[in-house]
């Protein structure tokens, strides 16, 4: 069985986001592997260690630097690497594009049995992108999967829902999507960041899938950063005078009840 | 002037920096930032979460944390593929040692490990002996310590008064004496071992726990870098193999002392690690921390701290690279030469920098104090309750002065050195005071020009006082050599030369590739340069005081003593860009 993991190099999201230009400034900003993604990846090796697959390959949609983050995965184990990039998709917010370039990607890396993803990167929350192009595909998804398992031409997936958990089958082939019980990432060791060196990543143009860029079905007009919270109120005191306070206060200030 | 090719040996004396030449953090390989990447987040699920156990001296613990970064692969770096090690490079090497500084006395622990207690046997030992015992030390199956110091014998290490004879029967060394304060002591598998043979020829030998007559000591109460073991070790007729001697016999001397030379090149760079932890710490507590209605960062002295904190940590990062960069070229010259001269090439380039890695070390332990200092300053009087983490930083920070020799003996070794080649002639500074600073310099250092006149300025400063001082000691430098008080002031002017010059040429070699923090650098670059000048200054003029009422001539001393001006800047204004650019990235260094 193959596995292909996409992810998607994101900054980290300790770091202070500055929006320079209608775009994120990538001053003072380092890049990573988006974590969700990395549970992904985690998974699909884990599914290759105990036998379940014979081939992890990681593939994503960025310019050069994101070489580095499909490096990770590969330093993590996976065994080989893609990338496709076109200048017209550095246009940002353009999610459907996005999504035909990658189900080109995987139409073109056919065969494999199951898709694997982060249920969303951690810079725009989207969640829209590897969704829609399994959707191309034809294929069923199980988004936001807290325990996997795969066998029998079957994955069988536990969701954690509120209050109770759903336990759902999908035929492969099939999109997986991870959250972050799913396990525990591992990092690389060094013997294996050098062996990462070693393993292919081959970099496609959009010609070398079969795609066309097209244009975007919807463009992003801006980007601000949320206006900043201002100030809350704590209410003190004892319990029976604050909540009396706390009621005034929704009523004559906050004007809800 | 040309410049000249300075990366060898105390060549940053004699022109100036070739910048393109010069390593720095921002030309890491992908692969380095991988590294510090795992180490970081190594240091992240699994020391700090368990950092009050480790304190407690879990020896258990330390042991199997120890043996997880030979897991990761961070103690075969140095080693060679055929001993089953990586053999990567130098500043692969250096990239764990700077991230574990995180985890305190763990890294005395692993520094150890992959440091003082693995070169002697990874460039001296038999090739038998490497076989037998150096895949373990890489993948830390065996832990390792290193056995120099004696009660009666610290600083004067060679002076040591354990024994080593050779058996009636010729077939094994027997072992007599005690060692003092070694890392590792507690549960270390295998150590190497000075002793004097014949009573005179210093030479070093690996001893397993396990041997006979080997005993370990109780744990010393430490005031700091509590999570490592320190012990001492005794010998009574221990018995070892003939075979277990590193290096031959008289060796000793010279094999302590190169090792020293990388050990002290990593203390450094942890030092800088360690002292970036304490900026980030203190500018995220400014920042939540109110005082009078307003976050403490907002005051002008708490600002000035941060940026004075960031400043010596950027030039102490600029210049430890550099050294690295060297070594590592060096060393790679070393390789090149292949087989059995490799090891003695390789010797060589660890010898060819010995000023620099004293440099290093003095330099990096007082950024490292500065700034623990200043960080529990910052917290005020949380600062001084352990809650708070600064409180163990600034109590681990506190041995980096002290060990792999007093910064008070780096500091001879980095004057008494250059004095040494100086005599010799092995570095010319007939040029001295002839330099002409300015020509062609806006060329190599663009918007740094002035910065690059300073340093010109303070290089001919030590240059002038180096003639001087090997004239009076009549051309071998050794007379005036035993005026510490002079050394001490030489060795501070050497140190400002090369960190202000690393700072400078890395924040050049940003602007040059359109690196996004090239304000930044320059800016942190201008800062400590200001920072440095006064200490020149009275550095320069009490030195040629003494050498003048000692009949040094007195036109050449003023002539040093106009040259060691402090350049007219404005220091406060310079202060505030940089705090401001520290404050806005919450205090998170340039990580690359
Ligand atoms: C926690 C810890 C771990 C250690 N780990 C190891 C280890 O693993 N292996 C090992 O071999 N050693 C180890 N040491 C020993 C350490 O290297 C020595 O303590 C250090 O070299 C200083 O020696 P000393 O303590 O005898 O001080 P001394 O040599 O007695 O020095 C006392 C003071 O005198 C000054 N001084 C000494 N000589 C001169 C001089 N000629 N001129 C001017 N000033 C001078 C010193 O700078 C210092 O300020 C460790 C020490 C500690 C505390």
């Amino acid at each position: 069985m193959k596995i292909v993991v996409t992810i998607k190099q994101t900054f980290t999201t300790e770091a202070k986001i500055a929006v320079d230009g209608g775009a994120i400034s990538d001053k003072g900003i380092k890049q990573i592997v988006n974590p969700y993604d990395e549970f992904a990846v985690e998974q699909a090796i884990k599914i290759k260690e105990s036998g379940g697959a014979e081939e992890v390959v990681v593939l994503t949609i960025g310019p050069e630097r994101a070489g580095e983050a499909l490096r990770q995965c590969l330093a993590m184990g996976a065994d080989a690497a893609f990338r496709v990039w076109d200048d017209s998709l550095a246009a940002p917010g353009a999610w459907d594009v996005y999504a035909t370039v990658l189900a080109g990607a995987l139409e073109k890396m056919k065969p494999w049995e199951l898709l694997l993803a982060g249920w969303v990167a951690v810079d725009d929350n989207a969640a829209i992108v590897v969704q829609r192009a399994a959707e191309t595909l034809g294929i069923p998804q199980v988004l936001v999967v807290n325990k996997l398992d795969v066998g029998d031409g079957k994955v069988t997936a536990v969701r954690e829902m509120d209050g109770y958990r759903e336990v759902v089958e999908a035929p492969l082939p099939a999109l997986v999507t991870a959250d972050k019980a799913l396990n525990t990432p591992r990092y690389p060791t060094l013997p294996n960041i050098m062996k990462a060196k070693r393993k292919p990543l081959t970099v496609w143009t959009l010609e070398d899938i079969g795609v066309t860029a097209g244009s975007a079905g919807f463009t992003r007009t801006g980007l601000a950063l949320p206006p900043a919270k201002t100030g809350a109120k704590i209410v003190e005191g004892e319990p029976e005078e604050a909540a009396v306070a706390l009621a005034d206060l929704l009523h004559t200030e906050a004007k809800v009840i | 002037m040309a410049t000249v090719t300075t990366n060898r040996g105390a060549g940053f004396l004699l022109g100036r920096l070739d910048v393109e030449q010069q390593m720095t953090p921002e030309k890491l390989t992908a692969e380095q930032r991988m590294l510090r990447d795992t180490v970081r987040k190594f240091v992240d699920a699994e020391i700090l979460p368990r950092m009050d156990e480790l304190e407690t001296l879990d020896i258990g613990l330390a042991r199997e944390l120890l043996q997880k970064t030979g897991e990761l692969g961070l103690c075969m770096i140095d080693v060679p593929e055929e001993y089953e090690g990586l053999g990567l490079d130098f500043v692969s090497s250096i990239q764990g040692s700077e991230i574990l500084s995180l985890g305190g006395g763990f890294l005395t622990a692993f520094s150890v490990q992959t440091g003082i207690g693995l070169m002697p046997m990874l460039y001296f030992g038999s090739d038998e002996l490497k076989r037998k015992f150096l895949p373990g030390m890489a993948s830390v199956e065996l832990v390792s310590a290193y056995a120099l110091t004696e009660a009666g014998s610290g600083s004067d290490a060679l002076g040591a008064k354990t024994t080593a004879d050779l058996s009636e029967d010729g077939e094994s060394w027997v072992l007599n004496g005690t060692k003092q304060f070694i890392t590792n002591g507690g549960f270390a598998d295998v150590f190497t071992v000075f002793a004097q043979v014949d009573g005179r020829q210093f030479t070093a030998f690996l001893v397993e726990r396990d041997t006979p007559g080997f005993t370990v000591g109780p744990e010393e109460h430490k005031l700091g870098i509590k999570s490592s073991s320190t012990t001492s070790l005794s010998f009574e007729d221990c018995r070892i193999p003939k075979g277990n001697i590193i290096g031959e016999v008289g060796q000793g001397g010279k094999i302590a002392v190169n090792v020293l030379n990388l050990g002290r090149l990593k203390l450094g760079i942890s030092a800088i690690g360690s002292a970036k932890e304490a900026l980030e710490v203190s500018v995220r507590y400014a920042l939540e921390r109110k005082q009078f209605g307003r976050a403490i960062a907002e005051f002008g002295m708490i600002r000035e701290k941060i940026a004075e904190m960031a400043s010596r940590i950027y030039a102490g990062e600029s210049s430890m690279l550099r050294t690295s960069g060297n070594v590592q070229e060096a060393m790679h010259a070393g390789d090149e030469a292949g087989g059995a001269s490799a090891n003695s090439a390789m010797r060589t380039a660890l010898r060819e920098f010995n000023v620099e890695c004293a440099l290093e070390k003095v330099h990096g332990s007082e950024v490292q104090a500065y700034c623990v200092d200043e960080a529990i300053q910052i917290h005020g009087g949380y600062g001084f309750i352990e809650e708070y983490k600064v409180a163990r930083t600034y109590r681990d920070a506190r041995i980096s002065r002290i060990y792999e020799g007093t910064n008070e003996i780096n500091r001879m070794q980095i004057a008494g050195d250059v004095l040494k080649r100086a005599g010799k002639g092995a570095l010319d500074m007939d040029a001295a005071l002839s330099e002409a600073p300015g020509s062609e310099i806006s060329d190599q250092f663009g918007a740094l020009c002035d910065i690059a006149e300073q340093v010109d300025r303070t290089r001919a400063v030590a240059r002038g006082i180096i003639k001087m001082i090997v004239e009076q000691s009549g051309g071998e430098g050794a007379k005036r050599g035993g005026d510490q008080e002079l050394l001490q002031r030489l060795a501070d002017i050497i140190i400002a030369i090369y960190a202000l010059e690393s700072a400078m040429g890395r924040a050049v070699q940003a602007r040059r590739a359109g690196d996004t923090n090239a304000d930044e650098f320059e800016a942190m670059t201008r800062v400590y340069a200001a920072g440095v000048a006064p200490g020149v200054r009275r550095n320069a003029r009490e030195t040629v005081a003494l050498l003048t009422a000692d009949g040094a001539d007195e036109a050449a001393a003023s002539e040093i003593a106009a040259l060691a001006e402090p350049p007219a800047v404005n220091a406060i204004a310079l202060r505030r860009v940089v705090a401001e650019a520290i404050i806005e990235r919450e205090g998170r260094w340039f990580d690359c």
